[in-house]
């Protein structure tokens, strides 16, 4: 049925760009339809009876109705070679290796990133990603990546400003067992896969130039090799708060002793004053209080003053041989607690014998022996003087502080790992040098009998003026030098462009190979990456076709329509065809008797799905239809965002996109749609998308067309109650030889509803866009506002573009406003960008680009990225 | 002779609209050294704007007879970018807008072409804000569409943001002083001032003599019906001003026609 003359502008594209793909299926329908092949869909999809019968009348609608008399060319459309069914060989990829390579070739003309590209295929799960164990540096401290959540705050690298910043998680996903590697830098250590991309230093030097340059990119762990140089944080930024300790009453009991046993005394006043008046609890952590608790965790336990007592007594062990320290601690426990401490003659450990004080040790869970006691969390959340004072407790403990001329550094060691490497961690965030952490055994023999123990230690080195202050150890020993290692330079060349007081970079010690271990990955707004173990690591983009579990939870249903119709028949029967029924079109009677695919989407009421939901389309095959469906059911008050991304191009041959979306929007829900097509420019695309909104419902239409020969597509919205709102942005591009129809129709049929089309298009060459748009008013639905702009852009002489905006109003008290503007791109527009130095066609595109601009801001970053890439592939060669 | 080449060197310029038998441009003739300021004054519709145009390239006119060297290169070949590239700018007199598109974005753009060369956006942002600093600009202008909704005074003081960013060789301005308060023409011309350097030179295009009050120019030249008729120094332009340009006419029409 093709005409030669179509063949050739597609052969030129196949040539120029490559964009072809072919694969083969496990089971096709023959070409053409009949009612045997819409019985043979039916069939191999085993559906229940009601859809069956719901195909078969569709196929009788469809053949009844004749062709469309209006809008574009359709008359080389030839339905009977086409295939409209084809059972995929494989389920979706579960990795970007599984994703045909045609693909990948596409996405290397467009120049999309390898991780943007993955979840542009709509890869269903990544290998990139990280140990559950992994800590991430959060607004709240330390955080195991397992137990990240969506809406928590953690710290990203602004590449821009080099400085870390605060980002939101969108979402977390558990990527199952992965082959992991150990990567040690600075002291720091993190497990992941082995396309985990991290923050890399690369050094350029081109041939004809005596110097070379740095510069910073995201490589995958693949990629990188011992030596090569990662970014590290050097601290958090410290916007610590103090922590509020628990309020309890100062027991004013007593316990007496006489010879025939113990007794209580109800205490009276004048006891209580006699004894502790002067203890006081503090109500939050001061700089004091942090290194007392360090100190305790050092060297410190509880004690009872017999068998069922409650535990009374701190013991912490600081020798009489060390006075400066045993000051420290009296002058401490004044200054927190109001207490004075007394020494006894024990030369080994100090008694403070304070039932409060053991009560709020006990409440803060820092009590346990020397494996059991541990940090407690909120420790990483505190300002970095409270953090460096806990630290200096800890180091005055049980530290070895080495100043001589060899050594300036602080040796930390013991027999439990977390607590140790909470400390690591602490040192970290408060830009300490560290050293990774070793493990050590050592035997000792006693009585015949050897015993193996297991212990940790880690060194702080580089400049310890920090913990001078509050560290009586490093104060007696600390030498102040001139030089300290800043990891702002690389071997020795400063690296200042790249680095700031947060970030700086260091060479990789070593990447070892771990085997397998749970892995998990967290998407990150904005800028895409973390800092996980005080290293900077990029997120991957999670694709929600693996629904979130936390929204799962929340009853929120997304998955393929056909899954729909066998796992939730009720829901599906109750909506599906309601919105568009099939004899609204002969395309929509159609998909009804063919469809196969599309997403079903279900958010129970009150639940707002704070990511976008997003689904990927293509077609397969030569000759192939394509025909999703598409459900979406926002119950009141709900939230969700839908994101179609055909954006791919796959450049078949002829073939036909026939979809069919339907969208509910109750009471107070809000339903936005987003969709990028870009098919090949053979693709007929024909699709029938329509929402109904109820009483103050909110339906946004965002629609991007960019590929096919024909677009036809006037996504709608139906406004039922007063209050509901419609919103239609649509933009269209019309190269060469392709005719984009599109725009919107909005229905108002209750009072007070509000609505607003915005329509752009570019026509290029002999490319054609025609607006065609319906805004009607029915009786009753008085003080309806509506608002109908739609601006076009030529960029040729050939290139064409028509409005057909169709007004009915059947109410008096409404507001109706229509704006329409055709402007061509002027010879002086050009030369004056010219004339700044741009090149013609960089002129061409830039003008274009603001042209979208209103359209690229509302789309989620990745789309917005990938749309401009599109235009300028569009713009490649458009001038002589 | 060790006279340096001059920076550009106008021979006998013939230049016509393409549809039409009349000649706008006709035997124009000039020659600028670098360091140099020159003055070209004249009533209007003498050619003056086309002659800016022409020198950076506008497709829209025809040139049927002369020559333009620019830096000893016959420019007129060349496309304007690779003329703006080589170091010529013209500072618009009706500077358009580009709707949607960000000072930033452009200058960017056009910054990398100038020194070919590729900078950060961060990096060029910086260098940006100086500039619009220096022309007493807000930063906000930096992520405001180009020229849409500027006053006509913003427009011009933007060229000069440009002119000033992109260091060119020769700056042409065409009648960047009309439509300038007092005020805006101090500015602009000490924009004007501070560039000044052996390397560089000026054409400055003006109707009136106003603005070479501040911009002192070592050369004012009187272009009527399409060439030069009058040269001199900085004297003539207040002659000017005192006889208006019907003296100059006047002076032509006792000469012979060519």
């Amino acid at each position: 049925m093709a005409q030669p003359d179509i063949l050739t502008l597609d052969q030129d594209y196949k040539q120029k760009y490559g964009f072809y793909d072919d694969i083969k299926p496990v089971f096709q329908t023959e070409r053409g339809l009949t009612r045997r092949v819409v019985e043979e869909i039916s069939y191999q999809k085993s559906e229940p009876k009601w859809m069956r019968d719901f195909r078969l009348e569709a196929y009788e609608i469809f053949i009844s109705k004749p062709m469309p008399s209006w809008g574009p060319d359709l008359s080389r459309l030839d339905f009977d070679e086409i295939v409209y069914y084809i059972k995929p060989t494989e389920r979706q990829g579960r990795s970007w290796d599984e994703v045909p390579d045609d693909i990948k070739r596409t996405f290397d003309r467009l120049g999309i990133p390898e991780w943007e590209r993955k979840f542009l295929a709509g890869v269903g799960a990544q290998y990139d990603c990280l140990t559950a164990d992994t800590m991430v540096f959060t607004e709240d401290g330390a955080v195991r990546i397992a137990d990240i959540k969506a809406g928590q705050v953690v710290y990203s690298l602004d590449p821009n400003t080099r400085r870390l910043i605060k980002q939101r998680v969108r979402g977390v996903a558990y990527k199952g067992q992965r082959a992991v590697f150990e990567v040690k830098v600075a002291g720091r250590t993190i497990k992941a896969t082995f396309n985990h991309p991290f923050y890399a230093l690369v050094y350029e030097k081109p041939e004809n130039k005596q110097r070379g340059r740095f510069r910073t990119e995201w490589r995958y762990l693949s990629d990188l090799k011992v030596g090569d140089y990662i970014a590290i944080t050097k601290q958090i930024p410290d916007d610590g708060k103090p922590y509020a300790l628990p309020q309890f009453d100062i027991e004013r009991g007593y316990t007496g002793r006489n010879q025939s046993g113990e007794f209580e005394v109800r205490a009276g006043e004048w006891l209580y004053k006699r004894q502790q008046k002067r203890l006081r609890l503090p109500t939050e952590t001061s700089k004091a209080l942090m290194w007392f608790f360090g100190a305790f965790l050092g060297d410190g336990g509880l004690r009872r003053k017999g068998k069922d007592k409650p535990k009374t007594v701190v013991d912490i062990a600081f020798p009489a041989s060390q006075p400066e320290i045993r000051e420290r601690l009296a002058d401490v426990m004044c200054e927190a607690f109001n207490y004075r401490l007394t020494f006894d003659k024990d030369p080994y450990r100090v008694r403070i014998h304070s039932a409060p004080i053991a009560r709020l040790i006990e409440a803060l869970g820092m009590d346990g022996d020397a494996y059991t006691k541990s940090v407690p969390h909120w420790v990483y959340g505190l300002p970095r003087t409270q953090k460096l004072a806990f630290l200096a407790g800890y180091i005055d403990a049980d530290g070895g502080v080495r100043c001589d001329e060899k050594n300036n550094d602080v040796l930390l060691t013991s027999v439990n790992k977390p607590m140790l490497e909470a400390m690591h961690r602490l040192a970290l965030m408060c830009g300490l040098r560290v050293s990774e952490i070793y493990t050590f055994t050592s035997r000792s023999t006693y009585k015949g009998q050897t015993t193996e123990r297991t212990g940790y230690r880690f060194l702080i080195s580089g400049d310890l003026t920090p913990l001078a202050d509050y560290s009586v150890k490093v104060q007696l020993n600390h030498q102040p030098r001139q030089y300290y290692q800043q990891y702002n330079s690389h071997h020795g060349s400063p690296l200042d462009a790249h680095t700031s007081e947060d970030i700086g970079f260091a060479p990789i010690e070593s990447i070892t190979y771990l085997g397998f271990e749970d892995t998990y990955d967290i998407e990150v707004e904005g800028v895409h990456n973390f800092v996980a173990e005080g290293i900077v690591v990029h997120n991957s983009e999670v694709v929600y076709h693996n629904l979130a579990k936390q929204w799962e939870e929340k009853g929120v249903i997304f998955v393929d329509t056909d899954t729909a119709v066998r796992e939730y028949p009720d829901l599906v029967r109750e909506y599906f065809g309601t919105v568009i029924p099939p004899h609204d079109n002969k395309f929509a009677a159609l998909n009804s008797a063919v469809w196969s695919g599309g997403s079903f989407v279900y958010v129970p009421a009150g639940v707002h799905v704070d990511i976008p939901l997003q689904a990927y389309f293509r077609i397969n095959a030569k000759n192939a239809g394509q025909f999703e469906r598409t459900l979406i059911i926002a119950e009141e008050g709900s939230f969700v965002h839908y994101v179609e991304g055909c954006t791919a191009p796959v450049y078949a041959e002829e073939a036909l996109h026939s979809a069919v979306v339907e969208i509910i929007v109750k009471r107070g829900a809000r339903v936005r749609y987003t969709t990028i097509q870009n098919w090949s420019k053979d693709v007929y695309n024909l699709v029938t998308k329509r929402a109904v909104a109820y009483g103050d419902a909110v339906m946004e239409w965002v629609d991007g067309n960019l590929g096919s020969r024909v677009t036809q597509k006037y996504p709608s919205v139906y406004l039922l109650e007063p209050g509901a709102r419609g919103e239609i942005l649509s933009v269209a591009f019309a190269g060469d030889g392709q005719h984009q129809d599109t725009g919107g129709k909005l229905i108002f049929a209750a009072p007070h509803t509000t609505g607003r089309i915005t329509s752009k298009s570019i026509s290029k060459g002999t490319g054609r866009a025609s607006y065609r748009g319906l805004v009607q008013v029915l009786e009753g639905a008085h003080h309806a506002k509506c608002n109908v702009e739609c601006d076009a852009l030529l960029l040729d002489e050939d290139a064409k573009t028509d409005t057909y905006p169709y007004i009915e109003i059947n109410e008096k008290e409404v507001t109706i406003g229509h704006e329409a503007r055709v402007s061509k791109v002027s010879d002086e527009q050009i030369f004056y960008l010219q004339s700044r130095g741009l090149k013609k066609d960089e002129a061409l595109t830039l003008i274009v680009s603001g042209f979208i601009e209103p359209l690229a801001k509302q789309l989620p970053m990745e789309y917005a990225v990938e749309l401009n890439r599109l235009i300028e592939l569009e713009m490649e060669g458009s001038v002589g | 002779m060790t006279e340096k080449t001059p920076l550009l060197e106008v021979r006998n310029l013939w230049v016509k609209l393409p549809d039409e038998e009349e000649h706008i441009i006709r035997g124009f003739n000039l020659t600028i050294h670098a360091g140099e300021v020159h003055a070209l004054m004249g009533p209007n519709g003498s050619g003056k704007s086309t002659l800016a145009k022409v020198l950076s390239g506008h497709p829209g006119y025809e040139v049927t007879d002369g020559e333009v060297l620019f830096r000893g290169e016959d420019i007129l070949e060349l496309e304007p970018d690779e003329r703006a590239r080589m170091g010529l700018f013209l500072a618009f007199q009706y500077p358009m807008e580009v709707p949607g598109v960000t000072i930033a974005n452009f200058l960017r753009l056009a910054y990398q072409r100038r020194f070919n060369t590729e900078i950060k956006y961060t990096d060029f942002y910086k260098i940006l804000l100086q500039h619009l600093k220096k022309l007493e600009m807000d930063p906000s202008f930096a992520g405001r569409p180009v020229n849409e909704g500027f006053s006509g005074g913003e427009k011009k003081r933007f060229e000069i943001v440009q002119m000033s960013l992109l260091e060119p060789v020769l700056a042409v301005l065409d009648e960047t002083d009309s439509g300038l308060d007092i005020d805006a023409l101090k500015v602009v011309s000490s924009g004007v001032n501070m560039m000044r350097s052996p390397e560089r030179a000026f054409l400055v295009i003006t109707h009136y003599q106003r603005i070479l009050n501040y911009i002192t120019p070592d050369y004012v030249h009187v272009m009527v019906e399409g060439r030069i008729v009058r040269s001199g120094g900085p004297e003539l332009a207040l002659q000017l001003e005192e006889k208006g340009y019907d003296w100059v006419r006047g002076e032509l029409a006792g000469a012979t026609a060519p």
